[in-house]
């Protein structure tokens, strides 16, 4: 299983396997906050100067993401219009993820969340938090599941949710797999 | 049939066989889409009024000297994507390499070709050679290849080193 | 006021623009990790 934070992938190249060229830039990361699945990305021209571009790139365009580039096919995979990709062109009703203050569901304060891990593989995904908890100096991960609230300001971890936080990255992958919700299940 | 590397023949005197003319001199290549085969050689000029010669024009490529078929056979370039090589966008030599998985697995030194067919043999990187039956595509960004070994699969800054 | 004086008011002036500028610029390009498709649910 291959991890990484979603914010490492902000700003990286979009390359063409087809023509080795650098055709757009990753701008935002969005995933589907019921089912969790990588809906795609929208993207900046290249260039420190240059603006947004209007194409957007769908997870099903994507042939992988590297550490240093995401790779598609031909230049083709980023598209300005269509209808399949309602969800990456309006953005208005999408929540802003990290810096969420993240709440158990019996109301303590967990701290906040500073990335979303993605797994890379052949159906990208989120599959957990990472939490900076106030006071703390390293930080912990959650895996994700159905039922974490998650508004925008807050995410609420159902109480079950904390027994699987773990501190280290080895842990987590194991908390993955052990924490399986049926509707974890159904939405992957 | 020789072998011989791209820094090694760089600035290498273009002589034409029926004028004795120096034409020009190695000053770059012009490669085709996968970076496996010599199209053309830049031997003068620059930019939009780069002269190239191709690489059917070439009767021998030699130690000491490239010899060109006719003074006749260089052009001018024609077509976007010489205009790239000759402007240095489309280069092997110092092009980062990509692996389909999204990898950047060094850059490319130099390149060792075959001077009779104008086929790239191998490029050289800091990490190892890379063969050409790997070449994916040479564009501006990188040259995009086949991952071959384990290490280059392993995908992202993978937690936790990104502090 | 002397050439020198200018000169240097006129080269922190333009240096401060051009960061201003790069700074903007590279506001408007940042991308957000971003949670689509939530329902609102009213909670009971």
């Amino acid at each position: 299983m291959n991890l990484v934070r979603a914010q490492d992938v902000m700003g990286l190249p979009v390359v063409s396997i087809r023509s080795g060229e650098d055709v757009a830039e990753v701008r935002d990361v969005v995933y589907d906050g019921e089912a969790h699945q990588l809906i795609g990305f929208t993207l900046n021209k290249r260039g420190r100067f240059a603006g947004r571009l209007k194409a957007v790139l769908a997870a099903g365009s994507v042939s992988a993401i590297g550490r240093d580039a995401v790779m598609v096919d031909t230049e083709s995979a980023i598209d300005d219009e269509a209808a399949g990709d309602a969800d990456l062109r309006d953005l208005g009703t999408a929540r802003r993820v990290l810096g969420n203050r993240v709440l158990s569901a019996d109301g303590s304060d967990l701290g906040e969340v500073i990335a979303v891990i993605l797994s890379t593989g052949d159906v990208p995904c989120a599959v957990g938090y990472e939490l900076q908890t106030d006071g703390r100096a390293d930080t912990s991960f959650v895996p994700i599941s159905a039922q974490m609230a998650l508004s925008g300001d807050n995410l609420v971890l159902p109480v079950e949710a904390t027994e699987f936080i773990r501190n280290d990255l080895a842990g987590f992958g194991a908390a993955i797999a052990s924490y399986r919700s049926p509707a974890l299940e159904a939405g992957q | 049939m020789s072998v011989e590397l791209f820094s090694h023949v760089d600035g290498r005197s273009v002589v034409a066989t029926d004028s004795a003319e120096t034409i020009g001199s190695v000053k770059g290549f012009v490669l085709d889409g996968r970076g496996r085969n010599i199209e053309a050689i830049h031997i003068d000029g620059h930019g939009k009024r780069a002269i190239v010669l191709p690489w059917s024009a070439v009767s021998s490529f030699g130690a000491d000297a490239v010899m060109a078929s006719s003074s006749d056979d260089p052009t001018t370039i024609t077509n976007d994507h010489e205009k790239s090589a000759v402007q240095g966008d489309v280069t092997l030599v110092g092009t980062r390499v990509l692996t389909t998985g999204g990898l950047d697995i060094g850059t490319v030194d130099d390149v060792e070709f075959e001077t009779d067919s104008g086929a790239v043999i191998r490029v050289v990187t800091a990490r190892g050679p890379l063969e050409p039956d790997r070449f994916r595509s040479l564009g501006s960004y990188a040259l995009v290849v086949d991952p071959v070994s384990e290490s280059e699969t392993l995908t992202p800054r993978q937690l936790p080193t990104k502090g | 006021m002397s050439v020198v004086w200018w000169s240097v008011l006129i080269a922190v002036v333009v240096a401060v623009i051009a960061v201003a500028v790069y700074l903007i610029r590279k506001s408007r390009r940042a991308g957000s990790v971003l949670a689509a498709r939530v329902s609102d649910r009213s909670r009971p």
